[in-house]
């Protein structure tokens, strides 16, 4: 079984600060990440690249060296996704970040698909009809 | 990936999540039932390193539903 873990602007944000009242939890998610990959599990974090810009998190700045070191893989936002993104925008008003993060959800391939996120009622919306497991921090 | 975390460790001890912060852990990420009772987790966490100082996330979980669902 493939699974895929998306993070939201909350989670990107509490992973990167050491201050962050959610960051050890946040890095409890990745370690846990780590050691299934060690046993070769299918298992990757990501996180769509409008979620990376709302969260500031800018790859050649020193700041974020944490979080570049974890092998979290971006998402772009392609053409295929920029229109359903669009399209979970105009339905439900929801900020550029989360609709790129619906999108992801709705294309994505893997078996399994969880969400680290601060907004649980945000992410089931734009989730649309894909089953998602949804982890409130 | 784990090299990232120890050096994190290393830097920011407070950091470092305890057995029953990734049992919790694994257990969300895999939408376990148990997800929602995290202090049944962190109990289990507690008595299975007792006897199995070893033991990791996932045998935690398993442990706790274990003491959750005990045979009949």
């Amino acid at each position: 079984m493939s699974q895929v873990v998306l993070l939201d602007n909350e989670a990107v944000r509490a992973l990167r600060n050491p201050t962050h009242p959610r960051h050890r939890r946040v890095v409890a998610h990745a370690q846990v990440v780590a050691q299934r990959k060690r046993r070769a599990a299918t298992i990757e974090v990501a996180v769509p690249s409008a979620v990376r810009v709302e969260a500031g998190w800018d790859r050649t700045a020193s700041a974020w060296a944490f979080p570049n070191r974890l092998r979290i893989t971006d998402i772009p936002l392609d053409s295929v996704h920029a229109n359903t993104a669009a399209s979970i925008r105009n339905r439900t008003g929801v900020p550029v970040a989360d609709a790129h993060l619906g999108a992801v959800i709705q294309s994505e391939p893997a078996d399994r698909i969880t969400v680290v996120t601060s907004d649980p009622d945000d992410m089931r919306l734009v989730a649309g009809h894909r089953q998602i497991i949804v982890v409130a921090i | 990936m784990q090299a990232a975390l120890d050096d994190h460790y290393e830097r920011h001890p407070d950091a470092r999540p305890n057995l029953g912060d990734l049992a919790v852990a694994a257990a969300e990420l895999d939408g376990h039932p148990l997800a929602h009772e995290p202090g049944r987790i962190r109990q289990a966490a507690a008595e299975i390193v007792e006897s199995h100082p070893d033991a990791g996330p996932d045998d935690v979980v398993l442990w706790a539903e274990a003491r959750a669902h005990p045979a009949a």
